[in-house]
């Protein structure tokens, strides 16, 4: 990881530190007796989510500093499967924040690639969107480069300047104080996390930024065939 | 029934605090930013008291009080700041928090939440509607 080590710890408690409170919070509320079922229920599945959401997050983190033999073998992974596993993965998150996600699928040949740090990249994506609510649908679109496969984002909620973006690939993000205006709270450290990801797949996370909203693309190498993807690990 | 203005941003802290203070009485509506709490107090006469995070989008919480401040309808409001950063982190003369409306601060993860029911309470019953 190229965060500098002074920076690590910063930024790794400001991005754990706004689910914790959360969590402390609705612990308080569970352990009285003044919400009513419906209620409760809610912020029962909140924490829940959560809970999940943070420990996707430190998941992430071992996924980047992972050798080799600790990571899933690569597999022939179908990437339209991945995304639409993604998004049914995702979407109690997506639904308590009404952002739906419209996939328009395309056969694809499978990919010799390592599905789970596809799907983390995916999810960071995904929900990299502050909690203000947009009508447009997250689209999700799929490009045949012939070398190179793509999965492109279109989030017309988001709102991560291509300076900020270009800030997040550098070792010195931590301190730039809000790389995304509308969710302030956030340092930005799971797109972070999700570009060393695409970095460690050989492949790029780059962002793309519209009038409205902007295009995240995910662009792997096309290795069709186990025995590429050895002799492109030498 | 006692309306309250909560000014914060993440989603699930805003609706955990919201389906806390409703839970016990309290009527609550929700800004996500400055400007959002400065439309709510402007259709909402009767909101009584404000809860906000400083961390907020676009202006800052600070931003937010010194608008409040500076509209004679509502500086009497009485405002609870419940931020993720300490106290001592804000460079703010403990003067310039009264003069901000101030009346409490909480540093989120040290919230006991029965207690700010309380508080709230005792505020919100002693301030009349703006």
């Amino acid at each position: 990881m190229s965060i500098e080590d002074s920076q690590l710890a910063d930024v790794v408690g400001r991005e754990l530190m706004r689910p914790l409170q959360s969590m402390q919070l609705i612990s308080q509320l569970l352990v009285g007796d003044n919400l009513d079922d419906d209620v409760r229920s809610q912020q029962q599945a909140q924490l829940l989510q959560l809970s999940q959401r943070t420990l996707e997050l430190v998941e992430s983190l071992f996924l980047v500093e992972a050798g080799p033999s600790q990571l899933e073998r690569p597999a022939a992974t179908n990437l339209s499967q991945v995304v639409s596993d993604t998004a049914v993965q995702l979407q109690p998150w997506l639904l308590s924040r009404q952002r739906p996600i419209r996939i328009y699928n395309r056969p694809l040949h499978p990919v010799y690639t390592r599905r789970r740090l596809i799907n983390q990249i995916l999810r960071s994506v995904l929900t990299a969107s502050p909690d203000i609510t947009s009508s447009q649908p997250v689209e999700v679109r799929f490009r045949d480069h012939g070398q190179t496969q793509s999965v492109r984002v279109r989030d017309y909620n988001s709102d991560l300047t291509l300076d900020g973006w270009q800030r997040l690939g550098s070792a010195q993000f931590a301190s730039h104080v809000q790389p995304l205006p509308d969710n302030p709270s956030s340092s930005g450290f799971e797109l972070y996390v999700a570009r060393q990801l695409a970095d460690r797949l050989g492949g790029q996370l780059t962002l793309e930024p519209k009038q409205t909203g902007n295009c995240f693309e995910l662009r792997l190498p096309a290795l069709y065939q186990p025995r590429i993807w050895q002799a492109k690990q030498w | 029934m006692v309306e309250l203005l909560v000014v914060e941003p993440d989603e699930a802290y805003a609706s955990a605090l919201m389906a806390g203070l409703n839970s016990v009485g309290f009527a609550t509506s929700r800004a996500t930013d400055a400007q959002e709490a400065v439309d709510h107090l402007d259709r909402q006469a009767e909101i009584r008291l404000v809860i906000t995070e400083l961390q907020l989008p676009r202006h800052n919480g600070l931003a937010l009080l010194q608008h409040l401040q500076s509209y004679a309808d509502w500086q009497q409001l009485p405002v609870v700041v419940l931020s993720q950063f300490k106290k001592v982190q804000i460079e703010l003369a403990p003067t310039d928090w009264r003069q901000y409306g101030v009346v409490e601060y909480i540093y989120k993860p040290k919230l006991e939440f029965t207690r700010l029911i309380r508080q709230i309470a005792e505020l919100a019953h002693a301030t009349p509607a703006h």
